[in-house]
């Protein structure tokens, strides 16, 4: 008996539609509970623009079908998402991660955000120093000279 | 709406920003620190620890106890998964001690076991007095201090010691004046206790202890029997290895034991307890000899030189037979070492 697949509309903020299968909206929390409550054939989501609902709905897509097609967990499988993982972030620029962030925080999508906010420490490591990471996500240090100075006397390894 | 100056990465929430800082791996936490004040406030705060226990961000440390000329210096080096040197833990309490023993408590806690110091003026070379301890310690990296614990019942050193289920065993060994003890203590980390108990009597040596299976296996050095304990039934049982060891330094990686015997210089020993089975391989002929202590770092079996300054040699369990062997450029203790240990945190 097998199920008809069951397909669901969302609307982003600036009216971008998405039709996407059930079981996709499902990776989400904040639309699963959504569709549980409030049958409608479509969905708004006022907080999330067409540009990174269709990112999201991208992610969503392959980690259902991967999740259905490997069954429990094959090793290829696994190793064929993370691939597609790390594709999928490494063309993005970081106001994108930054949104994306937001959507999944706001979607309730675990993993995504997992993957999101590993980009940002990742980021943050591959600058060679300190003056790096400030140039890249554009923070103004609040340090005196003097200050700076003092936080290379510290132990790296953990902190009284 | 600008608050650019005071969030923590500008373009994200601080929440969104705590969970991103905290992925970063420790080996650049003096580089983060040095971004601005609110990251190293944040990176300091007891807030940070438990985020990063939410996102389940947890590394692999390996402790290297190790001495200078000696006993004139002796430090503790903490190095990552990938070889980066940390810095160092704080020293263990107390006078410098021998024979003691170092285990690992819920993962991430060290804890310093017993040993003994020397007697001042008794130092003609075969009648050293020696003073055995009872004193325990844990180190918990997160406050960066080691604390006392409760001493154990009886002073000892020399003694064997593994953890089984979270709770530390210490089989055997000496108390002060040389005495054989042939009884053991176990110590329950949630009550800080620790209750004698008995164990087989051998007249034996420190040797090998470990758990596998949920239970204590302990072989002493002289003996050819391994002595197994059951925590579920509380009773020993005895197994004939048919083999007698002597083994100075061992380690256990994925349920198999590896040790250095004196009776086989310049051979890895290998134990299987899942078959009760014996063997060794050849390690290859290295400046400084053929004496090693074993260590475990990323799941591959580690032989320190004995001597200072020597190169590190790795034995990797998941290479072909024929690559096994390599030398480890990224471990470089900078003194002897004595032990180590892995913590996660």
């Amino acid at each position: 008996m097998e199920n008809e697949k069951k397909m669901i509309t969302l609307k982003s903020s600036d009216d971008v539609t998405f039709e996407v299968e059930e079981a996709v909206v499902l990776e989400s929390q904040f639309l699963s509970h959504l569709v549980q409550d409030c049958p409608a054939p479509e969905h708004k989501i006022k907080e999330v623009t067409g540009k990174i609902l269709s990112k999201v709905v991208e992610y969503c897509e392959k980690h259902v079908v991967v999740v259905v097609d490997g069954g429990d967990s094959s090793s290829s499988s696994g190793d064929d998402l993370k691939k597609w993982d790390d594709k999928f972030i490494k063309e993005m620029d970081l106001s994108t991660v930054y949104d994306l962030i937001a959507a999944a925080n706001y979607l309730n999508i675990q993993a995504l955000l997992d993957l999101m906010c590993q980009r940002v420490a990742d980021v943050i490591t591959a600058c060679k120093d300190h003056k790096e990471i400030r140039e890249t996500l554009g923070i103004v240090s609040d340090y005196t000279a003097e200050e700076e100075a003092e936080v290379l006397k510290e132990n790296e390894w953990a902190f009284d | 709406m600008d608050s650019s100056s005071s969030s923590l990465i500008p373009g994200l929430t601080d929440d969104a920003a705590e969970l991103c800082l905290s992925r970063a791996p420790r080996c650049n936490f003096r580089t983060i620190s040095q971004v601005c004040k609110r990251w190293k406030t944040f990176l300091r705060s007891e807030h940070f620890a438990s985020v990063r226990e939410l996102t389940g961000t947890v590394e692999e440390f390996m402790c290297v106890l190790m001495e200078s000329e000696c006993g004139r210096d002796v430090y503790w080096e903490v190095f990552d998964a990938s070889g980066n040197k940390l810095g160092q833990i704080p020293p263990v309490p107390g006078p410098l001690k021998r024979g003691f023993g170092v285990a690992v408590l819920g993962g991430g806690k060290i804890v310093f076991i017993g040993g003994y110091t020397e007697v001042e003026g008794s130092s003609s070379i075969n009648s050293t007095i020696v003073s055995a301890s009872a004193d325990v310690y844990e180190f918990d990296p997160a406050s960066n201090r080691w604390r006392k614990l409760a001493d154990m019942n009886i002073p000892r050193y020399n003694f064997a010691f593994a953890v089984v289920n979270g709770l530390l065993y210490v089989i055997r060994g000496y108390s002060t004046d040389a005495y054989s003890l042939s009884n053991s203590e176990v110590y329950n980390p949630e009550t800080n206790q620790w209750s004698l108990m008995d164990c087989p009597n051998r007249p034996v040596w420190r040797g090998i202890a470990f758990s596998f299976k949920s239970k204590l296996y302990a072989v002493g050095n002289g003996s050819r029997f391994i002595d197994i304990y059951d925590p579920k039934t509380e009773t020993w049982e005895e197994l004939d290895s048919e083999q007698s060891i002597s083994v100075y330094s061992y380690t256990v990686v994925r349920n198999k034991v590896y040790f250095m015997d004196r009776n086989m210089p310049g051979r890895l020993g290998v134990f299987d307890p899942e078959e009760n089975c014996w063997s060794s391989v050849g390690v290859p002929p290295r400046a400084g000899g053929f004496w090693f202590r074993l260590g475990e770092w990323n799941s591959k079996v580690l032989l320190f030189s004995r001597v200072c300054g020597h190169e590190t040699l790795m034995y990797d369990l998941d290479k072909e037979d024929g690559s096994k062997w390599r030398v480890c450029d990224q471990i470089k203790p900078s003194a002897s070492h004595l032990t180590s240990v892995l913590i996660s945190f």
